[in-house]
C-alpha cells in the first residue's frame, strides 16, 4: 500500500473506536485516483446579464459519515465511499476544485467546500438519490457561497447539481454541473 | 507484460460493452411469462425439494427449514439488464419465514436490495461472504458475514458453512480489490441431509475437493453452469456445463441441479445454450437425468419424500 494511502484506515479506525466493523475499509487505490480524474462537467450562468461559461469540478470526500448503514458496519469514510453508503444516506464534508471557463488563466480556478446530506430514494439510493447542501467558494480572489440540490442515478455515477450562488459578495449566478463520478 | 495486460484490459472492456450493449438492447422486451407458478411452495410430504426461482435463486426445503438462496426478484439486475423470464414464483407466495437467505457475494445478480426489502419480513437472517455486509441495506433483519470454513447453527440443528469457491469480490467494479474474500459458497446441512450451493464459481478442483473432505455426503448440489461465452474471460470466474460435471465429481454430491442461467443476460450466451451444452456434456460422461436434474424456472423437484422415497420427483 503505498504511504499516501495509509492515513486513511488510521483516521477511520479513530473515529470509530470501539465501534464493530465488519467491513473491509476502503482506501485510495491507483484506479480509484485515476476514476478521480474525470471531472464533472457544468455551466454557470451569471443571473445579471446572462454571461454563460463552462465549469469543471473535482470532487473530494475528506470525511463521510453514513447514516445508511447497518449498524455493525462502520459508518465513516475518508476519500473513498461506496455508492451504497453514500447515496443509502449520510452526510459528506466535500472539497471540489472547480475550474470556470472564463477571466484570466488563473483567476479561473478555485476551490469549494462545504457539507451535503445524501438522501436515497429509490432501492437505498443504488437507483436514484437526491443530496442538498451548502458550499463555500474561494475564486479569483472572491470569496463566494453556494445553496445545491442534486439527484443521482446508475450508483450516483450520473447525475445533475444545481448550484445557486446568492450575490455575497460577488454576482448572483447558477451553476448546472453533470455529475460523473465513480467512488 | 505491459502489452499482454493491455490485450487483456482491452479485451475485457469490448466483452464488458458487447454485454451491457446486448442488455440494454432488451430493455422494454417483453419478459417471458411462466404458466402456472407453484403458489404452495411449501411441500409437506418433502424431506429436501428445490425449487428454481431463476439464476441462483433457489428455494430449497430441508424438512421444515426453508432456505433462499441470492434471492433475486427484481424487473432488471444493476438497472440495465432486465430479466429474461419472470421469476419462478410470486414472491408473495413465498413461505412466511425464510429460515435462512445466502447471498453467496455482492454482484448485483446475486445481493438484490429491491428483492431484500421486499422479502425483509421473512427473513429469520440472512448470510454474506466476509466483507459483504457493508452492501446490505438495515432492513430490520438479521444478518451475519460467514468467513470460508466458518460455521453457523440453530438451536434445533441447521447448520449453514461458508465453503471457499473461486470468483471475484465486489458490486460496482474497483471494490473487487479490497472486497478480496467477499464470495462465498454454502453448505447446509439439517437432520442429516447436506445441500451444496456453489453461488457462483469458476471451476477450482481444489476448493470443491475440500468442501468434499468435510462434507463427505452432499446430498444436492446447486452448481452454476454459467455463463460460458467468451469462455477465455469468462473461465476465471465461471464454470460451463462440462466443468460443473467435473465439480459435481469432486463434491461426490448425489444429485445436481444447474443454476445461472437463461434468466439475465450477463455473457454472449443465447437463451438455451447452457441447458444444450449441459445435455452434451451430460451423454459425454454417461450421467443420467437421474442425476443431473435440469429444471425450469418455476418448476420444483422432491430429491427425498418422507417415507424413504429417494429419487427426483414431482
Amino acid at each position: 500500500m503505498a504511504r499516501w494511502t495509509r492515513w486513511t484506515p488510521a483516521l477511520i479506525v479513530a473515529l470509530t473506536a470501539g465501534h464493530a466493523a465488519a467491513d473491509d475499509i476502503p482506501t485510495p487505490s491507483l484506479d480509484w485516483a485515476i476514476f478521480q480524474i474525470l471531472p464533472s462537467p457544468g455551466l454557470t450562468v451569471a443571473t445579471a446579464g446572462g454571461d454563460v461559461a463552462y465549469t469543471m469540478r473535482w470532487q473530494l470526500t475528506p470525511i463521510l459519515y453514513s447514516f445508511g448503514v447497518r449498524s455493525e458496519v462502520t459508518p465513516w469514510r475518508a476519500l473513498v465511499a461506496e455508492p451504497l453508503v453514500r447515496y443509502g444516506g449520510s452526510l459528506e464534508l466535500f472539497v471540489d476544485g472547480e475550474y470556470t471557463g472564463r477571466g484570466e488563466f488563473a483567476d479561473r480556478w478555485g476551490l469549494r467546500s462545504g457539507a451535503r446530506v445524501y438522501l436515497p430514494l429509490v432501492q437505498h439510493g443504488e437507483n436514484a438519490a437526491l443530496s442538498f447542501g451548502a458550499s463555500y467558494l474561494r475564486a479569483a480572489g472572491a470569496n463566494g457561497m453556494g445553496l445545491e440540490l442534486g439527484g443521482y442515478v446508475l450508483y450516483g455515477v450520473l447525475g445533475l447539481q444545481i448550484t445557486y450562488s446568492p450575490p455575497l459578495p460577488v454576482g448572483e449566478s447558477v451553476t448546472l454541473n453533470f455529475v460523473v463520478r465513480y467512488f | 507484460m505491459r502489452a499482454v495486460a493491455l490485450a487483456l484490459a482491452l479485451g475485457a472492456t469490448g466483452c464488458l460493452f458487447t454485454i451491457v450493449t446486448r442488455s440494454v438492447a432488451q430493455l422494454g422486451e417483453p419478459t417471458r411469462r411462466i404458466p402456472n407458478r407453484i403458489a404452495q411452495p411449501v411441500v409437506d410430504d418433502a424431506r429436501l425439494a428445490v425449487l428454481w426461482v431463476g439464476h441462483a435463486t433457489v428455494l430449497v426445503q430441508m424438512d421444515d427449514k426453508i432456505i433462499l438462496t441470492d434471492p433475486v426478484f427484481t424487473s432488471a439486475v444493476g438497472q440495465i439488464s432486465p430479466r429474461l423470464v419472470e421469476p419462478g414464483i410470486d414472491p408473495a407466495n413465498l413461505p412466511p419465514r425464510l429460515d435462512a437467505v445466502l447471498v453467496s457475494h455482492m454482484h448485483f445478480d446475486h445481493l438484490s436490495v429491491g428483492s431484500l426489502a421486499l422479502l425483509a419480513p421473512r427473513i429469520a437472517r440472512l448470510f454474506v461472504p466476509a466483507g459483504g455486509l457493508v452492501y446490505v441495506p438495515p432492513d430490520g433483519y438479521p444478518a451475519q458475514e460467514l468467513r470460508w470454513w466458518e460455521t453457523w447453527h440453530d438451536a434445533e440443528g441447521l447448520a449453514i458453512t461458508a465453503v471457499p469457491v473461486r470468483h471475484v469480490g465486489g458490486r460496482y467494479g474497483i471494490d473487487r480489490s479490497w472486497q478480496t474474500a467477499a464470495f462465498t459458497g454454502y453448505v447446509i446441512q439439517y437432520h442429516g441431509l447436506t445441500v451444496y450451493f456453489g453461488g457462483d464459481t469458476a471451476y477450482d478442483r481444489e476448493r470443491f475437493a475440500a468442501a468434499r473432505e468435510r462434507f463427505p455426503a452432499i446430498d444436492l448440489a446447486l452448481l452454476p453452469i454459467a455463463p460460458i461465452e467468451p469462455r477465455d474471460f469468462m473461465s476465471r470466474t465461471h464454470m460451463d456445463p462440462a466443468e460443473a460435471l467435473r465439480a459435481l465429481d469432486d463434491l461426490g454430491a448425489r444429485w445436481m441441479v444447474p443454476i445461472h442461467f437463461d434468466t439475465f443476460i450477463n455473457s454472449y450466451d443465447h437463451v438455451g445454450d447452457a441447458p444444450r451444452k449441459l445435455r452434451e456434456a451430460m451423454a459425454a460422461r454417461g450421467i443420467g437425468d437421474d442425476r443431473v436434474v435440469l429444471l425450469g424456472q418455476g418448476e420444483q423437484r422432491i430429491f427425498i419424500a418422507r417415507g424413504g422415497s429417494a429419487h427426483p420427483i414431482r
